[in-house]
């Protein structure tokens, strides 16, 4: 690749005050800060993230953080945050680097505080069946675990094994279980937060001197409200209690039966084949329309049983493929049915729970008009559909989509029949306005959207659509912000909640008092209370208002330029 | 592949983390789930792979020099290719390409590798071996051999070319072994010679240490002298060897040569029932080298020539086969920052002792130098050979 002229652009980070930096020095050593420009670099960029990407792109050198500090223990991070508040430096944590955010969001030098030496399961309670967890502990080794003591934290979660249950529960914490056992947020018994004063809050019963960890609600008002979804604003989480639900499948995971996927020469589906943890079972059913599908999701939701139901369209082409090519081949042939959902059912008490399950399922799809996959009917569909095997139960959705940058995402929040038709009819409209940055994008136009069914009893649904541009072009990095960003107006335009839970919460909550109404408004007063200098996760849920007085012009002009294009008056600051 | 289109691969890195834990549907516990043994020693993200992805764009667009933290993160990886491995799974993201030409790039600017790293370079081109011994020392290991020994590079002809490589040749801690395995292939009457004095390094570490050009000329003169005796099958007992013939020479040099390794030619033997076996009643886990398991998917052939011992009982490792924890030792790491080296080997020992293992075995030279050491502390009873000490002891003879 030539290097282009611009590309020779130095991209200079900001400093710390010397005082800062020795003071952290002082409080964690040498070998656990550092401003390396080497080191920082690998601190810049997210994953899920073109506007990141893009920055990259541009040589915006506020994707670098000024300083990196690796805390130990709840004790380091208060120490860091004081002296961050008094001196008055901006503070983002930092744990896999894979989020949808982008970064410091301010051009003031910003410490970046790694949780990596946190990184442990330190208690998993059988009696109050909880699980207290450091900040840098993942779902793998708290599956790993809990599984031997016939527990299990309820869900995957929809994204890599090495995903961090602390960083999670700020954001939202989805689950391919979500059906039975509701999301991660639902899930938390207690958190121990450093605010950006450094003071420490807990949430729950242990707030309660000498009692236990059992129950989210502590005495007076639940501030774990102000914490769960937050998308960081209130502090750094630096230790996690979830609840812990009855695994019935076993102590160990079932082997593929061909043995271990390897070097790249044997990605063949075979190596794939998982069988479904004991007591578990995964059935696929396909539907002749979409109505009909929405229907039957609706009535299974509605009846009380499995554990996971889920609709997921052409993104079984990305999950269930061995290889990019194969990817793209079933994409363009259509292998997977394009109205599909899959249930997940456990006999979580017994095997005679699983039958009856079972029995009110095949009821259901017969009304409905679905059919089941079986070896019968499309019996090499369900055999290309067996890594979902390792996906739903086993905590390894990974990024094995499109093997190559996955961009943004909208994720509509509602009752099924709104998610359900408006993310198709939206984003249908904004790709044949925008074009696709890849043919992937189209998951949800031809087919299903991704459909979670987040609650038994079909009261809350969400729904995904997903762009992949190409991180190296510049033009469709772009493309992929406005797709995104033009679906999110088109969806407050016609008052529907764009994110439920989900991306884009930064520019949102600001951008579109629509949301609220006036919610940022209140998010901002929270935020002072919090953070009565403003230093931590600048502009994470909420901007403040000098954040949002000190906006550039072209990024409020491109704002209210969408905001007009789709009838929405403009912003005033 | 232009050094820039490799750094572009590294673009490709999502940071989704999976090559930094064992897979969720295969990991067995907290204590033994992580992967990475720079990123889990040092536990700042510059030492993982996606740090380093990250490292390679930024060097690559010129944005900053190279500073020695940067050479240090970039020379703390042992190569064992668990990240590629899982990637390809899963982003295809190429990490060892990347990870080559980061070091690549570090030598040109006259900045890597580490200064203790150098010595090996040094001694490659003062005495061809990178221990440092001087040539003549190289087949220092025959004396211990009962009987003539045929010297292929001096005339003698052998269907088999017995290539030891240079930790088994030249160091005197581990010639144990070359002596163990060439008693093997006497007893099973295999027709084996050496290369003697004209025998060389392999290259390998000169190519992991960033020097692709002292490595060409290793491929260019082996070849050669295998072409030039007409050599048709070579033996060797070290997994670098192994698989930088394998890989490794077809990309710089023709090499019209079938190479295999010495498990997988006892395990033939063992097979062909030339090899008579006593029982043997120890609880032994197989450590898979990175370079015969990762790199050449054999895993299964250790294992059975291991459970052909009668009375023997292999337990696995929670970490095992494409799953399993690097020695430390790779890379150049064990001379490179050796504490860190030994860190991530007591790590294998105690994984081993974790599953009631009496015996660890491995099958690399790196491996079992530094699981030897790792294991001197006292605290425990495990023992550590080579796969070739195993069965010579297991020999009725």
């Amino acid at each position: 690749m030539e290097v282009k002229k611009e590309d020779k652009k130095k991209v200079v980070p900001n400093k710390l005050p010397r005082e800062v930096f020795y003071a952290l020095v002082n409080i964690l050593g040498p070998e656990w800060v550092s401003e390396d420009r080497a080191v920082i670099e690998t601190y810049s960029r997210f994953s899920v993230d073109s506007a990141g990407a893009l920055r990259k792109h541009l040589r915006d050198h506020t994707t670098l953080p000024a300083c990196i500090a690796l805390p130990q223990s709840t004790e380091d991070v208060q120490a860091i945050m004081r002296i961050a508040n008094r001196f008055k430096v901006k503070v983002i944590p930092f744990t896999n680097g894979m989020i949808a955010f982008n970064g410091p969001t301010t051009p003031d030098p910003t410490l970046c505080v790694h949780l990596s030496r946190m990184n442990r399961v330190l208690k998993i309670d059988e009696e109050n069946m909880t699980a207290t967890l450091e900040a840098f502990a993942d779902y793998a080794q708290l599956q790993a675990e809990a599984m031997k003591k016939g527990l299990w934290n309820g869900g995957s979660p929809l994204a890599t094994t090495l995903c961090k249950l602390s960083s999670q529960t700020s954001f939202a914490g989805i689950w391919q279980t979500d059906l039975k056992y509701g999301t991660l947020t639902r899930n938390i018994v207690s958190v121990k937060l450093v605010l950006p004063t450094g003071d420490i809050l807990m949430t729950g019963s242990d707030t309660v001197a000498g009692t236990e960890i059992f129950w989210e609600y502590g005495p007076g008002p639940d501030l774990m409200s102000m914490v769960r979804g937050s998308a960081g604003t209130a502090g750094i989480i630096t230790e996690i209690t979830v609840k812990l639900h009855t695994w019935a499948g076993g102590a160990a995971l079932p082997e593929p039966p061909a043995g271990r996927p390897s070097i790249r020469d044997y990605c063949e589906a075979k190596y794939d084949t998982a069988p479904p943890p004991q007591k578990v079972k995964l059935f696929w059913i396909e539907f002749p329309d979409y109505d009909s599908e929405i229907d039957g999701l609706h009535k299974i939701a509605q009846s009380g049983i499995g554990m996971g139901l889920n609709a997921t369209g052409v993104y079984n082409a990305y999950y269930c493929s061995q290889t990019q090519e194969m990817t793209l081949k079933r994409v363009k042939e259509k292998f997977f049915p394009p109205y599909n959902c899959y249930v997940i059912i456990s006999g979580i008490t017994s095997q005679r729970q699983m039958g009856y399950e079972e029995k009110v399922l095949k009821e259901i799809v017969a009304e409905t008009g679905g059919t089941f996959l079986s070896d019968t009917y499309k019996p090499e569909v369900l055999y290309a559909l067996m890594p979902w095997n390792l996906d739903c139960i086993r905590h390894v959705t990974g990024f094995r989509m499109n093997r190559h940058f996955y961009g943004s995402s909208i994720v509509p929040g509602g009752s099924l029949h709104d998610v359900a038709y408006k993310t198709k009819e939206i984003w249908t409209r904004t790709i044949n306005t925008f074009g696709e940055t890849y043919i992937t994008d189209r998951g949800g136009i031809d087919d299903t959207p991704f459909l979670y069914a987040i609650e038994r009893g079909s009261r809350f649904w969400l729904s995904e659509a997903d762009v992949y541009p190409d991180p190296l072009d510049v033009e469709l990095l772009k493309r992929a912000r406005v797709l995104t960003f033009a679906s999110v107006v088109d969806f407050v335009s016609q008052h529907f909640n764009p994110t439920g839970m989900g991306v884009l919460i930064e520019p949102l909550t600001s951008s579109f008092p629509e949301q609220g109404p006036n919610a940022h408004l209140f998010f901002r007063k929270i935020r002072k209370i919090f953070d009565p200098n403003n230093i931590y996760a600048p502009g994470r849920q909420v901007y403040s208002e000098e954040e949002f007085k000190a906006l550039p012009q072209e990024i409020v002009d491109f704002i209210n330029g969408m905001r007009a294009k789709y009838g929405l008056t403009p912003l005033k600051r | 592949m232009e050094e820039n289109e490799i750094f572009e691969k590294a673009l490709d890195c999502v940071r989704c983390g999976s090559c930094r834990v064992i897979y969720a549907d295969r990991i067995k516990s907290m204590r033994f789930g992580k992967q990475c043994p720079p990123g889990t020693y040092h536990l700042i993200e510059s030492f993982y792979p996606a740090g380093l992805m990250y490292l390679a764009v930024g060097l690559m667009r010129k944005q900053f020099p190279y500073s020695p933290r940067a050479v240090e993160a970039v020379y703390a990886c042992t190569l064992c290719r668990y990240c590629q491995t899982i990637c390809e799974e899963y982003v295809e993201t190429k990490t060892m390409p990347v990870i080559e030409a980061l070091r690549n790039k570090a030598v040109k600017e006259g900045i890597g590798p580490l200064p203790e790293q150098k010595v090996y370079i040094e001694n490659l081109n003062r005495v061809d071996n990178i221990i440092g011994q001087p040539k003549d020392k190289r087949v220092h290991w025959l004396r211990k051999i009962k009987g003539p020994v045929k010297h292929l590079g001096k005339g003698d002809k052998a269907s088999t070319l017995y290539f030891p490589g240079c930790q088994y040749s030249c160091n005197p801690l581990l010639e144990d072994v070359p002596i163990a395995t060439a008693e093997i292939f006497s007893e099973a009457g295999v027709d084996w010679g050496v290369l003697g004095e004209q025998e060389k390094c392999c290259g390998y570490l000169a190519l992991a240490l960033g020097y692709p050009g002292i490595f060409e000329r290793y491929a260019k003169d082996n070849s050669a002298t295998f072409y030039t005796l007409g050599i048709e099958q070579i033996v060797t007992s070290c997994p670098e060897c192994y698989s930088t013939f394998k890989i490794r020479y077809p990309e710089v040099t023709s090499l019209d040569v079938q190479v295999i390794h010495t498990t997988e030619l006892f395990h033939r033997l063992i097979e062909e029932k030339r090899l008579k076996l006593k029982e043997n009643k120890t609880k032994v886990a197989y450590h898979d080298p990175c370079h015969l398991g990762r790199y050449l998917n054999l895993y299964e052939v250790p294992r059975l020539v291991i459970k052909s011992i009668p009375g023997i009982e292999l337990v696995e490792m929670e970490r095992n086969q494409m799953d399993a924890w690097c020695c430390g030792a790779g890379g150049g790491v064990r001379i490179g920052n050796e504490e860190y080296a030994l860190t991530t080997a007591r790590e294998r020992v105690n994984e081993a002792l974790s599953c009631g293992a009496e015996l660890l075995i491995t099958s690399c030279p790196n491996c079992l130098q530094i699981l030897r050491e790792a294991r001197g502390n006292g605290t425990n009873h495990i023992k550590v050979k080579d796969i070739a000490i195993l069965l010579r002891q297991s020999l009725v003879s």
